[in-house]
Protein backbone atom coordinates (compact mmCIF):
# COMPACT_ATOMS: atom_id res chain seq x y z
CA UNK A 1 0.00 0.00 0.00
CA UNK A 2 1.11 3.40 -1.15
CA UNK A 3 1.35 6.16 2.03
CA UNK A 4 0.13 9.78 1.20
CA UNK A 5 3.93 11.80 1.34
CA UNK A 6 1.90 14.83 4.06
CA UNK A 7 0.33 12.53 6.26
CA UNK A 8 0.89 8.82 5.74
CA UNK A 9 -2.25 7.84 5.25
CA UNK A 10 -3.41 5.22 2.38
CA UNK A 11 -2.49 7.33 -1.23
CA UNK A 12 -5.99 7.45 -3.33
CA UNK A 13 -3.40 9.21 -6.38
CA UNK A 14 0.48 8.68 -7.55
CA UNK A 15 0.88 12.02 -9.00
CA UNK A 16 3.42 11.27 -11.43
CA UNK A 17 4.77 14.72 -12.49
CA UNK A 18 5.49 16.05 -9.26
CA UNK A 19 6.62 12.61 -7.78
CA UNK A 20 4.18 12.53 -4.77
CA UNK A 21 1.19 10.71 -3.51
CA UNK A 22 -2.01 12.16 -1.73
CA UNK A 23 -4.55 10.26 0.55
CA UNK A 24 -8.26 11.25 0.00
CA UNK A 25 -8.04 14.61 2.13
CA UNK A 26 -4.99 15.85 1.26
CA UNK A 27 -5.86 15.14 -3.00
CA UNK A 28 -9.36 17.05 -2.30
CA UNK A 29 -7.32 20.27 -0.49
CA UNK A 30 -5.22 19.83 -3.16
CA UNK A 31 -7.70 20.82 -5.63
CA UNK A 32 -9.44 23.28 -4.33
CA UNK A 33 -6.75 24.89 -3.41
CA UNK A 34 -5.27 24.89 -6.85
CA UNK A 35 -8.76 25.48 -8.68
CA UNK A 36 -9.27 28.38 -6.11
CA UNK A 37 -5.07 29.69 -7.51
CA UNK A 38 -6.77 29.12 -11.24
CA UNK A 39 -9.33 31.62 -9.96
CA UNK A 40 -7.45 34.31 -8.36
CA UNK A 41 -4.57 34.47 -11.01
CA UNK A 42 -7.05 35.13 -13.73
CA UNK A 43 -9.35 37.04 -11.73
CA UNK A 44 -12.52 34.94 -13.02
CA UNK A 45 -14.37 36.11 -9.71
CA UNK A 46 -14.98 39.29 -9.11
CA UNK A 47 -17.27 41.11 -6.06
CA UNK A 48 -20.95 40.51 -6.77
CA UNK A 49 -20.64 38.33 -10.06
CA UNK A 50 -23.54 36.26 -10.45
CA UNK A 51 -22.02 32.97 -11.73
CA UNK A 52 -24.19 30.87 -14.16
CA UNK A 53 -22.71 27.14 -14.25
CA UNK A 54 -23.22 25.59 -17.89
CA UNK A 55 -24.13 21.68 -15.94
CA UNK A 56 -24.38 19.03 -18.43
CA UNK A 57 -24.76 16.52 -15.52
CA UNK A 58 -20.99 15.40 -16.48
CA UNK A 59 -18.59 15.09 -13.88
CA UNK A 60 -16.22 17.97 -15.09
CA UNK A 61 -19.07 20.57 -14.57
CA UNK A 62 -20.79 18.76 -11.62
CA UNK A 63 -17.26 18.93 -9.62
CA UNK A 64 -16.43 22.42 -10.77
CA UNK A 65 -20.13 23.84 -9.49
CA UNK A 66 -19.66 21.82 -6.45
CA UNK A 67 -16.60 23.18 -5.79
CA UNK A 68 -17.42 26.93 -6.17
CA UNK A 69 -20.53 26.67 -4.36
CA UNK A 70 -18.09 24.87 -1.14
CA UNK A 71 -15.18 27.23 -1.68
CA UNK A 72 -17.41 30.56 -1.42
CA UNK A 73 -19.52 29.41 0.75
CA UNK A 74 -19.09 32.56 3.13
CA UNK A 75 -18.96 34.76 0.00
CA UNK A 76 -22.68 36.40 0.51
CA UNK A 77 -21.58 38.83 -2.22
CA UNK A 78 -21.62 36.42 -5.18
CA UNK A 79 -24.79 34.51 -6.51
CA UNK A 80 -25.35 31.04 -8.70
CA UNK A 81 -27.45 29.94 -11.16
CA UNK A 82 -27.69 27.05 -13.27
CA UNK A 83 -28.87 25.81 -16.58
CA UNK A 84 -28.71 22.48 -18.45
CA UNK A 85 -28.80 22.36 -22.33
CA UNK A 86 -31.09 19.93 -24.03
CA UNK A 87 -29.55 18.86 -27.23
CA UNK A 88 -32.31 16.16 -27.75
CA UNK A 89 -30.52 13.48 -28.41
CA UNK A 90 -31.78 10.35 -27.53
CA UNK A 91 -31.14 8.07 -24.41
CA UNK A 92 -28.13 10.27 -23.76
CA UNK A 93 -29.22 13.32 -22.47
CA UNK A 94 -31.76 12.07 -19.99
CA UNK A 95 -30.27 10.80 -17.42
CA UNK A 96 -27.65 13.52 -17.09
CA UNK A 97 -30.48 15.96 -16.86
CA UNK A 98 -31.60 14.13 -13.55
CA UNK A 99 -28.42 13.71 -12.00
CA UNK A 100 -27.59 17.81 -12.89
CA UNK A 101 -31.60 18.55 -11.32
CA UNK A 102 -30.82 16.61 -8.39
CA UNK A 103 -27.33 18.10 -7.77
CA UNK A 104 -28.91 21.66 -8.17
CA UNK A 105 -31.53 20.92 -5.29
CA UNK A 106 -29.46 19.39 -3.72
CA UNK A 107 -27.06 21.92 -3.66
CA UNK A 108 -29.62 25.20 -3.12
CA UNK A 109 -29.02 26.32 -6.86
CA UNK A 110 -31.76 27.30 -9.09
CA UNK A 111 -31.83 25.12 -12.09
CA UNK A 112 -33.23 25.56 -15.99
CA UNK A 113 -33.18 23.45 -18.75
CA UNK A 114 -33.29 25.15 -22.34
CA UNK A 115 -33.70 22.93 -25.33
CA UNK A 116 -32.83 23.27 -28.77
CA UNK A 117 -36.07 22.17 -30.01
CA UNK A 118 -37.65 25.18 -27.92
CA UNK A 119 -34.37 27.57 -29.15
CA UNK A 120 -34.29 26.42 -33.16
CA UNK A 121 -37.13 24.20 -33.50
CA UNK A 122 -35.52 20.86 -33.69
CA UNK A 123 -33.33 18.82 -31.67
CA UNK A 124 -29.95 17.81 -32.39
CA UNK A 125 -30.94 14.59 -34.38
CA UNK A 126 -33.75 16.29 -36.27
CA UNK A 127 -31.48 19.00 -37.65
CA UNK A 128 -28.61 16.22 -38.55
CA UNK A 129 -31.35 14.36 -40.68
CA UNK A 130 -32.92 17.21 -42.14
CA UNK A 131 -29.15 18.55 -43.46
CA UNK A 132 -28.09 15.45 -44.65
CA UNK A 133 -31.36 15.77 -46.66
CA UNK A 134 -31.08 18.88 -48.07
CA UNK A 135 -27.12 18.19 -48.73
CA UNK A 136 -26.49 21.71 -47.07
CA UNK A 137 -24.60 19.14 -44.54
CA UNK A 138 -21.36 20.85 -43.19
CA UNK A 139 -18.69 18.68 -40.78
CA UNK A 140 -20.08 16.37 -37.93
CA UNK A 141 -22.89 16.27 -35.48
CA UNK A 142 -20.25 18.13 -33.29
CA UNK A 143 -20.05 21.22 -35.55
CA UNK A 144 -23.86 21.29 -35.45
CA UNK A 145 -24.09 20.71 -31.52
CA UNK A 146 -20.95 22.60 -30.21
CA UNK A 147 -21.81 25.83 -32.23
CA UNK A 148 -25.59 25.51 -31.15
CA UNK A 149 -24.54 24.74 -27.42
CA UNK A 150 -22.04 27.62 -27.10
CA UNK A 151 -24.63 30.24 -28.64
CA UNK A 152 -26.94 28.82 -26.44
CA UNK A 153 -24.48 28.91 -23.07
CA UNK A 154 -23.75 32.93 -24.08
CA UNK A 155 -27.46 34.20 -24.34
CA UNK A 156 -28.82 32.13 -21.97
CA UNK A 157 -25.97 33.73 -19.19
CA UNK A 158 -26.70 36.67 -20.01
CA UNK A 159 -30.88 36.57 -20.09
CA UNK A 160 -29.91 35.08 -16.26
CA UNK A 161 -28.02 37.94 -15.37
CA UNK A 162 -25.28 36.56 -15.25
CA UNK A 163 -21.92 38.18 -15.15
CA UNK A 164 -20.12 34.81 -15.65
CA UNK A 165 -20.68 31.38 -16.92
CA UNK A 166 -18.40 28.82 -15.26
CA UNK A 167 -17.80 25.75 -17.50
CA UNK A 168 -16.08 22.46 -16.33
CA UNK A 169 -13.65 22.34 -18.90
CA UNK A 170 -10.15 20.76 -17.49
CA UNK A 171 -6.56 20.91 -18.44
CA UNK A 172 -7.03 17.79 -20.75
CA UNK A 173 -9.93 19.96 -22.89
CA UNK A 174 -7.59 22.74 -23.05
CA UNK A 175 -5.13 21.97 -24.18
CA UNK A 176 -6.72 19.54 -27.01
CA UNK A 177 -8.27 22.78 -27.92
CA UNK A 178 -4.87 24.44 -27.99
CA UNK A 179 -3.78 21.23 -30.12
CA UNK A 180 -6.73 21.89 -32.41
CA UNK A 181 -6.43 25.41 -33.11
CA UNK A 182 -2.80 24.68 -33.70
CA UNK A 183 -3.50 21.92 -36.40
CA UNK A 184 -6.52 23.73 -37.85
CA UNK A 185 -3.56 26.87 -37.91
CA UNK A 186 -7.02 29.41 -36.27
CA UNK A 187 -5.05 31.67 -34.94
CA UNK A 188 -8.01 34.07 -33.68
CA UNK A 189 -9.28 30.68 -32.11
CA UNK A 190 -6.21 30.29 -30.47
CA UNK A 191 -5.88 33.73 -29.31
CA UNK A 192 -9.51 33.41 -27.87
CA UNK A 193 -7.52 30.46 -25.86
CA UNK A 194 -5.29 32.45 -24.20
CA UNK A 195 -8.03 33.58 -21.83
CA UNK A 196 -7.07 37.10 -21.36
CA UNK A 197 -8.07 39.64 -21.18
CA UNK A 198 -11.33 38.27 -20.66
CA UNK A 199 -13.36 40.16 -23.50
CA UNK A 200 -14.80 43.67 -23.05
CA UNK A 201 -17.17 43.21 -25.41
CA UNK A 202 -21.11 43.42 -23.29
CA UNK A 203 -22.46 41.29 -25.50
CA UNK A 204 -20.20 38.25 -23.88
CA UNK A 205 -20.76 36.76 -20.81
CA UNK A 206 -17.40 35.73 -19.39
CA UNK A 207 -16.45 32.09 -19.69
CA UNK A 208 -14.64 30.93 -16.55
CA UNK A 209 -12.79 27.71 -16.28
CA UNK A 210 -11.23 26.90 -12.85
CA UNK A 211 -10.55 23.61 -13.63
CA UNK A 212 -8.06 25.12 -16.65
CA UNK A 213 -5.03 23.51 -14.45
CA UNK A 214 -6.30 20.56 -13.53
CA UNK A 215 -6.06 17.09 -15.07
CA UNK A 216 -9.06 15.35 -16.23
CA UNK A 217 -8.07 12.37 -14.57
CA UNK A 218 -7.55 14.03 -11.11
CA UNK A 219 -11.62 16.01 -11.59
CA UNK A 220 -12.82 12.44 -12.06
CA UNK A 221 -11.08 11.51 -8.73
CA UNK A 222 -12.24 14.54 -6.92
CA UNK A 223 -15.99 14.24 -7.91
CA UNK A 224 -15.62 10.65 -6.97
CA UNK A 225 -14.22 11.43 -3.59
CA UNK A 226 -17.03 13.84 -2.69
CA UNK A 227 -19.65 12.05 -3.78
CA UNK A 228 -21.04 13.05 -7.10
CA UNK A 229 -22.22 11.03 -9.30
CA UNK A 230 -20.44 10.10 -12.16
CA UNK A 231 -21.73 7.58 -13.93
CA UNK A 232 -21.54 8.76 -17.85
CA UNK A 233 -22.40 7.38 -21.52
CA UNK A 234 -20.33 8.78 -24.21
CA UNK A 235 -21.96 10.48 -26.60
CA UNK A 236 -23.39 8.89 -29.41
CA UNK A 237 -22.23 11.16 -32.06
CA UNK A 238 -18.43 11.52 -30.72
CA UNK A 239 -16.60 11.62 -33.65
CA UNK A 240 -13.35 13.71 -35.41
CA UNK A 241 -10.24 14.47 -35.09
CA UNK A 242 -10.49 16.23 -31.75
CA UNK A 243 -10.57 12.50 -30.12
CA UNK A 244 -7.60 11.67 -32.15
CA UNK A 245 -5.96 14.50 -30.35
CA UNK A 246 -6.96 13.33 -27.11
CA UNK A 247 -5.83 9.78 -27.48
CA UNK A 248 -2.50 10.79 -28.55
CA UNK A 249 -2.15 13.23 -25.63
CA UNK A 250 -3.15 10.57 -23.52
CA UNK A 251 -0.82 8.07 -24.57
CA UNK A 252 1.67 10.57 -24.40
CA UNK A 253 0.99 11.27 -20.80
CA UNK A 254 1.54 7.90 -19.80
CA UNK A 255 4.66 7.66 -21.12
CA UNK A 256 5.86 11.04 -20.14
CA UNK A 257 4.03 12.20 -16.92
CA UNK A 258 3.72 16.61 -17.35
CA UNK A 259 3.40 16.47 -20.76
CA UNK A 260 0.39 17.98 -20.32
CA UNK A 261 1.38 20.37 -18.04
CA UNK A 262 4.08 21.60 -20.02
CA UNK A 263 1.81 21.91 -23.22
CA UNK A 264 -0.17 24.30 -21.40
CA UNK A 265 2.49 26.39 -19.97
CA UNK A 266 4.12 26.87 -23.27
CA UNK A 267 1.08 28.26 -24.29
CA UNK A 268 0.62 30.33 -21.95
CA UNK A 269 4.30 31.61 -21.72
CA UNK A 270 3.19 31.89 -25.54
CA UNK A 271 -0.14 33.85 -25.34
CA UNK A 272 1.17 37.61 -25.61
CA UNK A 273 2.73 36.75 -28.89
CA UNK A 274 -0.51 34.72 -30.48
CA UNK A 275 -2.63 37.85 -29.38
CA UNK A 276 -0.21 39.82 -31.09
CA UNK A 277 -0.42 37.77 -34.42
CA UNK A 278 -4.20 37.51 -34.16
CA UNK A 279 -4.73 41.57 -33.19
CA UNK A 280 -2.79 42.46 -36.67
CA UNK A 281 -4.60 39.49 -38.55
CA UNK A 282 -7.83 41.59 -36.32
CA UNK A 283 -10.74 39.69 -36.64
CA UNK A 284 -13.10 41.91 -35.06
CA UNK A 285 -16.66 40.92 -33.47
CA UNK A 286 -19.71 42.34 -34.67
CA UNK A 287 -23.62 42.11 -33.74
CA UNK A 288 -24.72 39.23 -36.19
CA UNK A 289 -27.84 40.91 -37.97
CA UNK A 290 -29.97 37.86 -37.37
CA UNK A 291 -29.80 36.96 -33.67
CA UNK A 292 -27.71 39.78 -32.06
CA UNK A 293 -25.26 37.61 -30.87
CA UNK A 294 -21.44 38.20 -31.26
CA UNK A 295 -20.23 37.21 -34.53
CA UNK A 296 -17.04 37.92 -36.46
CA UNK A 297 -19.07 37.54 -39.98
CA UNK A 298 -22.58 39.48 -40.16
CA UNK A 299 -24.83 36.37 -40.27
CA UNK A 300 -23.23 34.15 -37.47
CA UNK A 301 -21.87 30.44 -37.93
CA UNK A 302 -25.17 29.70 -35.37
CA UNK A 303 -27.49 31.36 -37.38
CA UNK A 304 -26.33 30.16 -41.01
CA UNK A 305 -26.59 26.57 -39.89
CA UNK A 306 -29.33 26.96 -37.58
CA UNK A 307 -31.83 29.47 -38.62
CA UNK A 308 -32.50 29.07 -42.04
CA UNK B 1 -3.50 -16.08 -12.19
CA UNK B 2 -6.96 -14.69 -13.20
CA UNK B 3 -8.50 -11.45 -12.14
CA UNK B 4 -12.61 -10.30 -12.88
CA UNK B 5 -12.77 -7.08 -13.80
CA UNK B 6 -15.63 -4.49 -14.24
CA UNK B 7 -16.44 -2.55 -16.98
CA UNK B 8 -18.56 -0.50 -18.56
CA UNK B 9 -19.74 -2.64 -21.03
CA UNK B 10 -20.08 -5.11 -18.47
CA UNK B 11 -17.67 -8.02 -16.64
CA UNK B 12 -14.22 -9.24 -18.22
CA UNK B 13 -12.01 -11.97 -16.57
CA UNK B 14 -8.67 -10.93 -17.65
CA UNK B 15 -6.14 -14.05 -17.11
CA UNK B 16 -2.55 -11.97 -16.37
CA UNK B 17 -0.05 -14.60 -16.11
CA UNK B 18 3.27 -13.44 -14.08
CA UNK B 19 2.74 -9.71 -13.53
CA UNK B 20 0.10 -8.58 -11.08
CA UNK B 21 -0.34 -4.86 -10.63
CA UNK B 22 -3.36 -3.03 -11.52
CA UNK B 23 -1.33 -1.12 -14.46
CA UNK B 24 -1.15 -4.63 -15.83
CA UNK B 25 -5.04 -5.41 -16.09
CA UNK B 26 -5.11 -2.53 -18.09
CA UNK B 27 -2.31 -2.79 -20.15
CA UNK B 28 -3.73 -6.40 -21.46
CA UNK B 29 -6.50 -4.48 -21.83
CA UNK B 30 -6.20 -1.92 -24.19
CA UNK B 31 -6.80 1.03 -21.66
CA UNK B 32 -5.15 3.89 -20.84
CA UNK B 33 -4.32 4.54 -17.36
CA UNK B 34 -5.48 8.40 -17.93
CA UNK B 35 -8.33 7.74 -18.90
CA UNK B 36 -9.62 5.88 -16.17
CA UNK B 37 -10.25 5.21 -12.53
CA UNK B 38 -9.75 2.06 -10.81
CA UNK B 39 -11.33 0.76 -7.49
CA UNK B 40 -11.07 -2.44 -5.97
CA UNK B 41 -13.65 -3.14 -3.14
CA UNK B 42 -14.86 0.39 -3.75
CA UNK B 43 -11.94 2.17 -2.39
CA UNK B 44 -9.80 3.52 -5.11
CA UNK B 45 -6.72 1.97 -5.73
CA UNK B 46 -3.42 3.11 -7.75
CA UNK B 47 -2.32 1.53 -10.73
CA UNK B 48 0.75 -0.07 -8.68
CA UNK B 49 -1.16 -1.60 -6.81
CA UNK B 50 -0.55 -5.51 -6.41
CA UNK B 51 -3.80 -7.54 -7.26
CA UNK B 52 -4.27 -11.41 -6.04
CA UNK B 53 -5.76 -14.26 -7.81
CA UNK B 54 -9.68 -13.89 -7.77
CA UNK B 55 -9.15 -10.01 -6.75
CA UNK B 56 -12.22 -7.93 -8.63
CA UNK B 57 -11.70 -4.64 -10.06
CA UNK B 58 -13.89 -2.08 -11.53
CA UNK B 59 -12.74 -0.06 -13.90
CA UNK B 60 -14.09 3.51 -13.82
CA UNK B 61 -14.03 5.55 -17.81
CA UNK B 62 -13.81 9.54 -16.45
CA UNK B 63 -12.89 10.69 -19.89
CA UNK B 64 -15.94 13.08 -20.50
CA UNK B 65 -18.28 12.06 -22.93
CA UNK B 66 -18.83 15.29 -25.14
ZN1 LIG C 1 -2.68 12.77 3.53
ZN1 LIG D 1 -26.73 34.80 -35.39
Amino acid sequence: MQKCTRCGKKAVIHRKYEGSYLCSSHFIKAIESKAKRTIRQSGMVDRGDKIAFALSGGKDSSAVMYLINKVFANRDDLSFVAFTIDEGIPGYRDESIEIAKKLCSKLGIEHHIFSFKDEFGMTLDEKVKESKKSKKWEGTACTYCGLARRWMMNKKSRELGATKVCVGMNLDDEIQGIMMDYLKGDISRLSRMTGEPLSKNKLFVSRIKPFRDIPEKEVGLYAILVGLDVQEDECPNLEGPRFRVRDFLNEFEANSPGIKFSTANTFKRLAPAIREVAKKEGTKLIKCTKCGEPSSQKVCKTCELWKQ
Amino acid sequence: MKIRVKLHKGPKTVDIGPKFRVIDVLTKLGINSETVLVKKSNDIVLEEEILKENDEIEVIRIISGG
